[in-house]
């Protein structure tokens, strides 16, 4: 890290004074640190893998989709492990299910030893957590084979089921990310930049524990 | 000592018994004429050189003649050959379980003795698509820790905890690593590229969230053995690049702060990292305990985040995305986050707190008589190094010193052991771990008001119970039967 910085300053100083000897420096700077091994992706292999994203939804690709699209996908192609109603499958025998589908939408909040798990959408801080885990992590075996337009429905179906979208509303790559989530203020840290500095949020004191 | 050459004429005589034998049962390809059986005397595996295939045999790269031995024969690549093949079927057809069910000879690929049954403790839980009475809602295999000796543990051993249902079978040939975002280079690599790359070796645990969490059913029955408690845990030696050489070779722009890690496997498992954590101690490994990666420890590649929560280390790992914040997924977003008393969710909470348990004595390895002891087990810190072990021999009241023995590696299991004379009277056994850190592991009632819960609370198995680090105490009886004695300290 730190002779890359290096080169970087380097590279930067030879393009601000333009010099003819520096040039050939910056030159150097930009080749790679261990030159031949590996190739350089293709904007389609990129594109291809690249669907996940951040909670700004920077990453969110073109397409649309509603609640009223989302539930005809969803009965064909997820209630068979979260169940019709999203309450979830256990694979007790007679279900029909190997698999264990998560609880995606149901009543309450999530409360300290109290309510039954709510479900993902009422625990999610994030509406784009809902849509990498459909975009790119399901259906369960064949992950990343949804279009982006049916994910845009499927994430509206699941919002609307939870009461946290209108039926009609229609989300794409400007709307999803807006989606105010019912539990977005119910994590510590609660600031994301917050998250990586472990040792001011007091997890190395005592017993290593965060408090 | 040398090997006698036979004389061609035996060696003509050897195989034409064996073709014209094995013609008779039928099905015997004369092409394959090494088919000599065992008993008809001579080395059973020996192949006249006309039969060699071509193209198996190693060559000098410059002038193309065939590599020799100083005694003067072929040296040959076996893999792939019909030689190859037909002793795979004859040692399975020699017979006995240790011979004929494998498809190597032990000898080849060693097995342990047939006295040693110490394996994997199976939970298989309402994930298992195999009948189960089991209720447990996690799939998962533990390592018995109770027999392992020294610090690593043996890679058939390694606890599995598998997210994805599957262990995919991955061709190292056609899997690639893809390394893109935030970065000046966009990378794609092969296993064969990351092997050229400079390489580390080095020793850590990787450890299960719920590793000791009281929430296991077995974690509160006195039957349960340091496999049944801390068993999502293990200690292996990871061989790999490191992350930082990764991110070096791709040029991190300024203001990433993130890495995303991804799985190639049945519902592409993603976690976010630190990039503090990624250019300080991560490795991109293939292999471990000197040998490549198994599948159920992420053939071809894996993430290792030494100390981290074990599902951090994302096994199969096939894309680096390098941004400026965290993605949020499922795995952070839900599971492994904490609910507390307040309501509030605690989340990314990465490293694993310092740990110990007493391997011996414990409930299947019980007191035989009175006299001495050695007391052995093994103390961990995801925080570091392990710098002091106590064992208490009265439940509590007094500590003192266990020798921790060497080596000592950070973030990696480390051994102590304590001299002790037991007196045929009842007593509770527990160790104290504390790491380079200053960190130690509290006592129940510590923990507890950490938590801010009321006195007991542990005592039910409760459903979001992560990051339990309280002291491990062992019951000892007048018979010398050992018993768990969880919270009792």
């Amino acid at each position: 890290m730190r002779s890359f910085r290096f080169n970087r300053f380097v590279a930067v100083m030879a393009l601000v004074t333009s010099g003819v000897p520096l040039c050939g420096i910056a030159a150097l700077a930009q080749t790679r640190p261990y030159e031949g091994i590996g190739r350089t992706p293709t904007r389609e292999e990129i594109r291809a893998w690249d669907v996940t994203t951040g909670p700004s939804g920077k990453e969110l690709p073109p397409g649309r989709g509603t609640a009223k699209q989302g539930a005809a996908i969803f009965a064909v192609k997820c209630a068979m492990c979260h169940g019709p109603n999203l309450e979830g499958v256990d694979a007790a025998p007679g279900t029909g299910s190997f698999f264990r589908g998560w609880v995606l939408a149901a009543k309450g909040t999530p409360l300290w030893d109290t309510n039954p798990f709510p479900g993902a959408a009422k625990y999610y801080a994030y509406p784009t957590t809902l849509w990498n885990i459909v975009r790119r992590g399901m259906p369960l075996m064949q992950p990343g084979t949804l279009t982006d337009d049916e994910a845009y429905a499927l994430v509206a179906f699941i919002l609307f089921k939870a009461d946290v979208v209108k039926e009609e509303t229609v989300l794409d790559r400007e709307t999803l990310p807006k989606v105010e989530m019912p539990n977005r203020h119910g994590f510590v840290p609660e600031k994301l930049e917050d998250v990586p500095d472990i040792e001011k949020r007091g997890c190395y004191k005592t017993y290593g524990v965060c408090p | 000592m040398t090997i006698p050459r036979k004389s061609s004429r035996r060696r003509f005589l050897q195989q034409g018994a064996a073709v014209a034998g094995l013609a008779a049962v039928g099905g015997i390809r004369p092409a394959g004429g090494q088919s000599v059986m065992p008993g008809l005397g001579g080395a059973p595996g020996y192949v006249p050189e006309e039969s060699v295939p071509q193209t198996a045999v190693l060559r000098d790269p410059w002038t193309g003649a065939p590599l020799r031995d100083p005694e003067g024969n072929l040296v040959v690549d076996w893999t792939g050959t019909p030689q190859w093949a037909d002793y795979q079927r004859r040692a399975r057809g020699m017979g006995g379980a240790r011979y004929g069910t494998r498809d190597k000879d032990y000898r080849l690929y060693g097995l342990r003795s047939k006295y040693v049954t110490s394996s994997r403790i199976g939970t298989n839980g309402v994930s298992c698509p195999a009948p189960t009475t089991v209720k447990t809602p996690f799939f998962s295999l533990l390592s018995p820790l109770q027999d392992q000796e020294g610090i690593i543990t043996p890679t058939a051993l390694h606890f599995m905890d598998e997210h994805t249902f599957e262990i995919p079978e991955i061709d190292p040939r056609q899997h690639r690593l893809m390394i893109h975002g935030m970065v000046d280079r966009p990378l794609m690599l092969t296993v064969d590229d990351l092997r050229r790359l400079p390489s580390v070796s080095r020793v850590h645990t990787v450890e299960c969230n719920s590793n000791g969490t009281p929430n296991h059913h077995a974690r509160h029955e006195p039957w349960a053995t340091p496999g049944d408690i801390f068993g999502e845990l293990s200690c292996s030696e990871w061989t790999g690049v490191l992350m930082s050489t990764l991110l070096e070779m791709a040029g991190v722009q300024r203001g990433a702060s993130w890495i995303w890690a991804e799985s190639d496997d049945s519902y592409n498992h993603s976690k976010s990292v630190p990039m503090f954590k990624a250019m300080d101690d991560a490795i991109v490994a293939y292999g471990q305990n000197g040998e490549p990666l198994r599948p159920e420890q992420g053939f071809p590649i894996r993430l290792l985040l030494p100390g981290w929560e074990g599902t951090a280390n994302i096994k199969r790992l096939q894309r680096i995305k390098v941004t400026n914040e965290p993605a949020i997924f499922h795995r952070e977003a839900k599971v492994y986050t904490q609910l507390r008393p307040d309501n509030k969710v605690r989340w990314f909470l990465f490293e694993m707190q310092p740990k110990s348990v007493i391997l011996r004595p414990s409930p299947t390895h019980p007191l035989s008589g009175r006299g001495y002891y050695e007391i052995k087990g093994i103390a961990w810190s995801g925080g570091g190094k392990v710098r002091r072990v106590e064992v208490t021999t009265d439940g509590g009241r007094t500590w003192r010193d266990a020798q921790v023995q060497e080596p000592v590696f950070s973030k990696a299991l480390t051994r102590f052991v304590f001299p002790w004379q037991w007196n045929g009277e009842e007593v509770m056994l527990a160790s104290r771990c504390t790491d380079d850190r200053g960190t130690t592991q509290p006592t129940t009632a510590q923990m507890e008001k950490v938590w801010g819960v009321q006195p007991g609370y542990f005592k039910a198995p409760r459903a979001f119970v992560w990051r339990f680090n309280v002291i491990q105490p062992w019951k000892v009886d007048r018979d010398g039967r050992v018993t768990n004695a969880i919270l009792s300290i």
